[in-house]
């Protein structure tokens, strides 16, 4: 099998004897390769140059091969941009059944980790990185003869993984556990939901996770659900959400969203009403929720009284009022993984009559299966030495669980970790998987939906998935390929319309890889009727004990649970809220860390008040977290990110990303609990104590407010109107006051308007669409080449990032509002960068757009200083990225700026061109929705449009017309082609017309 | 003119002391070129060089590794380096306001100074014009700043830009600088090639053009001077007030304002003032040029200072009192911000240094203590340097969008640019007072009380004359 390792193919620039020829030859079996891997012609087992040039794929222009993200487990559809036999960007399959057409950071950056030079290439025998490699014919033989003899003698058998959701992996493992004796296949999610399938086995007889209708829901309770960020499927329920948060003027609609919870949550900043409900709150005030309800349905009272116990009484009360008044088209939902909790949403739901509507439990989520308490049982039968051999597939339990699960304690461990973790350090044997872009997959995210993807690339390191590893093991020697066919051939294909069809199999299959995904009916779960029984008032918490505070353990967006974590694009990615990259720390809210003296980068330790485990962080000051919690992100402290101390500029005061031998972050998994109390419960204490030093934490923002601060405010101007904010009973009552106040009396033109020839590019950003996710950010990062520079610069405020997304905060941490604003270019028309630079580096083209010719800067950086929105970048040094086989990823289309040149968003202009070539060569004028520029594109709230203002019948020349839209520091005049539109939530009137 | 030789002061006092004649003043003034160096004058070499070692290297290291090196960022694009570019060119106006506007008022005082005020203003280009070639972040291209022919497109400069404006400016201030000095020193450059022998004749004839001292020769020499300081003149207000447009027109709230101009250039004037005065308190004490470098000199020099001080805190009044009229807020921000803001105890400094000190030297006492006095050129120096820091990084790193606002922190390689600064500037004023004529001989011999205006022009007392 060794031929299928091309990876040196691919590094034409590391081989020594690189002459053209070989160079040509290396191009050409590029093509070749990506061609039969991109046909569907069969496994490739070796590759000769082309003689002739392939029709479909032309060097120099992109295909697209549809598949499913890798990022997490939601099973979001996308497109992987190829060029010259690799992929370089993934972006969402418009329409997609699960994620509608946009990605979120973790998807836009998981094209990343596929050039990762660290990846395993082929299997290793001993601790992996230290281990040996074994080619697979050798590792297969010795690994078969070790599993004939637990045949032989029983021995017990623990495959650990993920969830699970590719059918064909699934029949795979049945068939290769089947030969076993005590074998049992346990999987687990790092952000375990293994609550809510609980709950509703408790209420409805299934274990399942139902599918949330976001975009069916009038009004929404979330108690502590980070559901726009990181809680299961959050480009889906994103793009959901903002469905009915729609604003045009002949559609207005909005939602209600109430938000409890205990940590400033990214959903939170959106709510429309929002308030800190601390972790051990959340029962009561869930109760309360469903005795107010009991009321309205009039049944028997299962939580009577709980009303009167509940915290924020009257605001539950009115809560359930909306609920109640939206019956059927609400929703309820909690983040908390604790089963009664979940029970008591279920009983909510129920009672709105949610299930059926906001609710799918017939076509249920697969998104994540996990189950806690098999992990509990595991860990029992770990500790007990009667495990003989355990498989780890796709999860991390070493990192995830540390001491308790003890792993060392298997007879024999196997990890198919595609890269070194902490895993894979302790595996007697490492049978590596290939990255999802290069495999062949399916997958079922919800019942019916069934997503299909394939390699958009030969392997560039060999690794081989777990259902051809284990079908190999039980004796199918087929290829990866053939058994995702023959499953598909035999168990779906007789379920789709078009086996009654002429066209046969392979059209089908075909289509279905065309298309990345297939609908199909007669799959789906019967859950029984709601199970009364099974509800009752919530009881089990505990507020801290004097002294201790509640921990929460949470995702951040990008990192998640640790699995990007050595992905340096989403290290750098600021957090949207706290907008701190290349750390996680511990939150805690201005009041606390007042009273414990504590400050901004002061370091503590948070040792939990039960086990005493304990993690050194620095302090993030974090408004509108609950008083009562510190909340520590998740996914950091992974071993084997002290890679990263080479990355970014080495210079004399130059202090490195992460010290040799350190890692980034601290792992805060460690400071969960018990297994057998479910993963993760936020149930959990922890005493904050001051270690005495402290470190600098590296924010992309210093000043977090569009108040200017006090001392230094003028009468009259203590608000900066960056952002507009009103209410919605404000837009619907005087539509036309929202901007108008902020408007500028405009005195006319000193100079002709030179360029107005038809075409002006502009961009509309809707603010109450946007949830500050940043996918559009690192999106951006992907398209256009944007370097990493790691925590140093950061801190030096040195980002490069083209697309920012400003966070403002607004208010007390009671009734805090967050705003976010993504800024970019605002491609001037009257551009004060242009005039100033002394050699015509920066211009403006005759379709309004403000060019920067790299080769022409000198890199004086006027520009920079003159311009008002400060979102040009410079390139303070050469940025080389840590790890070279990364530069594959790079855009052929966008150029690698060099040291000393000014750099800036160009509303992507490669696309620009690109569309129109294409509408050039098809003979056609350029159509309103032909260009679509990164960020846009990865939106998935559809907050970002671009076009033609000069076309009146384009989307962004009706948005620019809309009553909301303003332009950021229009009395500059400087007249920018960036229009937003203002940010309204559901609310009263306020006492003017203008809420602030 | 009241009395020949004299500041039209109530009591006439004489302008050189100690009764020279013609032929002492050249001794007094070749003597120290011909002697060889003293040890003084080593030990400052020395400091001067190392200092411009420390620079030299800063900059080879900035230029090899990248801007990155200076502490700025996406906020502050300018920080050191404009600071010291706009300080160096201020530093330079004294001189040509000594040696131009005051030939063209005939104040006769200016003699003794005007000639190392002129070296000081060619130095000081000199390190001005360094900072934006170095502050680019691919100085290999500077050139590109030039209008010349070329067959790139032709790609062409930009007329709009104010840096560009800058090029110009300080290219021809620099040219008609170097000329006036030049044309200035060839009646001295010949009375040294008189006393000199060997290589050191051969090198001065060749820079004195052949000068005779003939009536007709002296003739056409005060014409041209007449001439250049005509030139020149124009410059003293043009050349700062065109540096000053690199902020106003620009968009930055703090720069975006048309004040500058005039504000620029008394501040111009005020710290050249004080940096000459400086130098000379040196000068006179190395070069021990005590009787050519009198308290009348120093005195005249600090009214002036003292004057053009309280212009500058009038400037400082009205940036305040036009903010706050402006009734923008942004405007009205920057000014809270520069005074009260991260950077308010810069502004002090540049406060108390510019407007507070040489308010002192409204006292006479004052005016006549030569250790007063230098600390108040100090002080003045320090405070102007302050000012052009307070206006680029203090405004910078406060502008519109809250979210972008930033500090600003140098770095190591940045203060060694700094100092790499004086390092060459006092290097090359030293090589100076080593190699040239640093009091103009020709024209103090046109003040001296001794034996009279219109003896020997052309230099030499009568035992050493040999006309060419």
């Amino acid at each position: 099998m060794k031929e299928r390792t091309p990876n040196e193919l691919l590094l034409p620039f590391e081989d020594s004897s690189g002459s053209r020829r070989s160079f040509l030859k290396l191009v050409g079996f590029g093509i070749g390769s990506a061609s039969l891997a991109g046909c569907s012609r069969g496994p490739l087992q070796s590759a000769i140059p082309t003689l002739e040039a392939s029709r479909e794929f032309v060097p120099g222009r992109a295909y697209w091969i549809a598949s499913t993200c890798g990022g997490c487990d939601a099973g979001c559809g996308v497109l992987a941009k190829c060029r010259d036999g690799r992929p370089i960007k993934l972006e969402g399959i418009p329409g997609h059944p699960v994620s509608g057409g946009g990605l979120c950071p973790a998807g836009q950056g998981s094209v990343l980790s596929l050039y990762d030079s660290q990846r395993f290439d082929g299997p290793q025998r001993g601790a992996g990185g230290a281990g040996s490699s074994v080619s697979w014919s050798d590792a297969d033989r010795e690994l078969r003869s070790a599993f004939d003899a637990l045949k032989q003698s029983g021995g017990r058998v623990r495959l650990l993984t993920g969830t699970v959701n590719s059918p064909s992996t699934r029949a795979a493992i049945a068939r290769f556990l089947a030969g076993f004796a005590d074998a049992r296949h346990i999987s687990y999610d790092g952000l375990s939901s293994s609550a809510m399938l609980a709950a509703h086995e408790r209420t409805h007889g299934e274990r399942l996770l139902p599918r949330h209708h976001f975009e069916r829901a009038r009004t929404i309770a979330s108690f502590d659900a980070d559901f726009l960020s990181t809680w299961i499927s959050p480009v889906e329920f994103t793009a959901g959400y903002t469905q009915l948060r729609e604003l045009d003027m002949n559609a207005l609609r909005m939602s209600k969203h109430f938000q409890l919870e205990a940590r400033t949550s990214l959903t939170g900043c959106r709510a429309d009403e929002r308030v800190r409900l601390a972790p051990w709150e959340i029962g009561a005030a869930l109760s309360g929720l469903c005795d107010h309800l009991e009321g309205r349905a009039g049944i028997e009272r299962r939580c009577r009284g709980a009303a009167d116990t509940a915290p924020y009484r009257e605001l539950i009360a009115r809560i359930a009022d909306e609920l109640w008044a939206t019956r059927g088209e609400s929703l309820v939902v909690a983040g908390a993984n604790d089963v009664e909790i979940q029970v008591l949403v279920n009983y909510a739901n129920e009672l709105l009559q949610s299930y059926g509507t906001t609710l799918d439990t017939v076509h249920a989520s697969q998104q994540r299966l996990g189950d806690d308490r098999e992990v509990a049982e595991l860990a029992q039968e770990l500790a007990e030495d009667s495990v003989d051999l355990l498989i780890v597939n796709g999860v991390n339990p070493a990192y995830d669980f540390g001491a308790l699960l003890p792993l060392e304690r298997a007879g024999m461990l196997i990890s198919c970790a595609g890269a070194p973790d902490e895993t894979s350090a302790l595996a007697a044997w490492v049978v590596p998987e290939p990255h999802f872009l290069e495999a062949w997959n399916d997958a079922e995210p919800y019942r019916g939906v069934h997503a299909l993807s394939q390699p958009t690339v030969p392997l560039l390191r060999s690794g081989r998935t777990l259902r051809e590893t284990l079908s190999r093991w039980a004796g199918d020697e087929r290829a990866d390929q053939d058994l995702l066919r023959a499953h598909w051939r035999a168990e779906l294909y007789p379920r789709s319309p078009a086996h009654a069809g002429p066209s046969g199999f392979d059209a089908f299959f075909d289509q279905a890889l065309h298309e990345g995904f297939v609908l199909l009916e007669g799959d789906s779960s019967t859950p029984g009727a709601f199970a009364m029984d099974a509800v009752r008032p919530y009881s089990s918490a505990q507020a801290p004990v004097a002294g201790a505070l509640g921990l929460v353990l949470y995702p951040k967006a990008g990192m998640l649970d640790g699995r990007h974590g050595h992905n340096p694009w989403l290290h750098e990615l600021p957090d949207p809220v706290s907008k701190i990259a290349w750390d996680n720390y511990a939150c805690l809210s201005p009041t606390t860390a007042e009273r414990l003296e504590l400050s901004e980068g002061q370091l503590v330790s948070v040792v939990t008040t039960a086990e005493g485990a304990s993690v050194e962080l620095p302090v993030h000051v974090q408004r509108g977290q609950h008083d009562g919690v510190v909340a520590v992100a998740l996914g950091y402290g992974r071993t084997g990110t002290d890679r990263f101390t080479n990355l970014g500029p080495e210079w004399l005061q130059g202090r490195p990303t992460v010290e040799a031998g350190g890692v980034i972050g601290a792992n805060a998994a460690l400071l969960t609990g018990p297994l057998d109390a479910g993963r993760r419960c936020d149930a959990r204490q922890a005493t904050v104590i001051a270690t005495g030093s402290s470190v600098e934490l590296a924010s992309t923002q210093d000043h977090h407010s569009l108040t200017v601060p006090q001392h230094l405010a003028i009468e009259g101007h203590e608000v900066r109107d960056m952002v507009i904010s009103t209410t919605f009973d404000d837009l619907e009552a005087h539509p036309d006051d929202v901007v108008h106040e902020h408007a500028v009396p405009h005195a006319g033109e000193l100079w002709k308007e030179d360029h107005k020839g038809g075409t002006t590019w502009g961009m509309a950003i809707d603010l109450s669409r946007c949830t500050g996710c940043s996918g559009c950010v690192i999106g951006c990062q992907a398209e256009n080449n944007v370097p990493v520079v790691g925590r140093d610069e950061v801190l030096r405020h040195r980002e490069m990032s083209w697309l920012r997304i400003d966070r403002y905060y607004q208010g007390g941490d009671d009734e805090l509002r967050t705003l976010h604003q993504p800024m970019m270019c605002q491609q001037c028309d009257h551009a004060p960068c242009e005039s100033v630079c002394p050699v015509l580096a920066t211009l403006h083209s005759d379709e309004g757009l403000n060019q920067q010719v790299y080769n022409r800067c000198v890199g004086t950086r006027y520009c920079a200083n003159t311009c008002p929105y400060k979102v040009r970048r410079f390139n303070w040094f050469d940025y080389p990225r840590e790890d070279k086989l990364q530069n594959h990823s790079l855009n052929p289309d966008v150029t690698v700026r060099t040291r000393g040149v000014m750099e800036k968003c160009s509303f992507c202009i490669q696309r620009i061109q690109e569309a129109k070539a294409e509408a050039s060569r098809e003979g056609r004028k350029l159509r309103d929705g032909d260009i679509t520029p990164a960020c846009q594109q990865s939106c998935p709230a559809k907050a970002i449009v671009f076009g033609n203002l000069e076309d009146p019948e384009s989307a962004v020349a009706r948005l620019a017309a809309s009553q909301r839209s303003y332009s950021v520091l229009e009395e500059l005049n400087v007249q920018p082609s960036v229009r937003y539109l203002a940010h309204v939530y559901n609310g009263p009137r306020t006492k003017g017309s203008h809420g602030h | 003119m009241a009395t020949k030789g004299q500041v039209g002061s109530a009591t006439p006092v004489p302008l050189i002391e100690g009764d020279k004649s013609c032929g002492q003043v050249t001794r007094d003034v070749c003597g120290p070129l011909e002697r060889g160096p003293t040890k003084l004058w080593w030990w400052a070499f020395l400091c001067a060089a190392s200092v411009l070692a420390l620079g030299a290297w800063a900059v080879w290291y900035q230029i090899a590794t990248g801007i990155g090196t200076w502490g700025l960022n996406r906020t502050v694009g300018w920080g050191f380096d404009i600071t010291n570019f706009v300080f160096w060119v201020g530093i330079g106006h004294a001189g040509t306001l000594i040696s131009a506007v005051l030939l063209l008022f005939r104040q006769k005082w200016r003699t003794s100074i005007n000639r190392s005020a002129e070296a000081m203003t060619i130095f000081a280009v000199i390190c001005a014009g360094l900072y934006p070639v170095i502050h680019m972040g691919r100085p290999w291209l500077a050139y590109w700043v030039f209008p010349y022919p070329n067959f790139r497109g032709p790609l062409w400069v930009n007329w709009r830009s104010a840096l560009l404006w800058d090029v110009f400016a300080i290219g021809t201030y620099f040219t008609i600088s170097l000329v006036f000095w030049y044309v200035g020193l060839i009646p001295d450059l010949a009375t040294i090639r008189d006393r000199a022998k060997g290589l050191r004749k051969k090198i001065f004839g060749f820079f004195s053009l052949g000068w005779d001292g003939s009536a007709r020769t002296w003739s056409r020499y005060e014409m041209a001077c007449i001439l250049l300081a005509s030139l020149a003149t124009p410059l003293v207000v043009s050349v700062h007030s065109v540096v000053s447009t690199d902020f106003a027109t620009s968009l930055v709230p703090g720069w975006h304002t048309t004040v500058l101009p005039p504000y620029f250039v008394i501040g111009a004037v005020f710290s050249g003032f004080a940096m000459v005065l400086m130098l000379m308190l040196i000068a006179r004490k190395v070069m021990s040029f005590e009787e050519y470098i009198t308290k009348v000199h120093i005195g005249a020099m600090c009214k002036i200072i003292v004057f053009t001080g309280s212009i500058v805190g009038l400037a400082y009044g009205t940036e305040l009192f036009t903010a706050w009229y402006s009734g923008s807020e942004y405007e009205q921000f920057a000014f809270a911000n520069r005074v009260r803001g991260p950077m308010g105890w810069a502004y002090a400094i540049m406060v108390l240094c510019n407007v507070v000190a040489p308010q002192l030297l409204w006292s006479r006492k004052i005016r006549s203590s030569l250790g007063a006095v230098f600390a108040i050129t100090v002080l003045v120096n320090i405070g102007m340097w302050f000012e052009r820091f307070v206006i680029i990084a203090g405004s910078l790193q406060r502008d519109y969008l809250p979210s972008a606002w930033s500090t600003y922190t140098p770095t190591l390689v940045e203060f060694g640019a700094l100092i790499g600064g004086f390092g060459l500037f006092f290097t090359l004023f030293l090589l100076f007072c080593r190699f040239m004529p640093m009091i103009s001989m020709c024209e103090i011999k046109t003040v001296i009380s001794g034996d009279g205006y219109g003896g020997d022009h052309s230099g030499g007392d009568s035992e050493e004359r040999s006309v060419a």
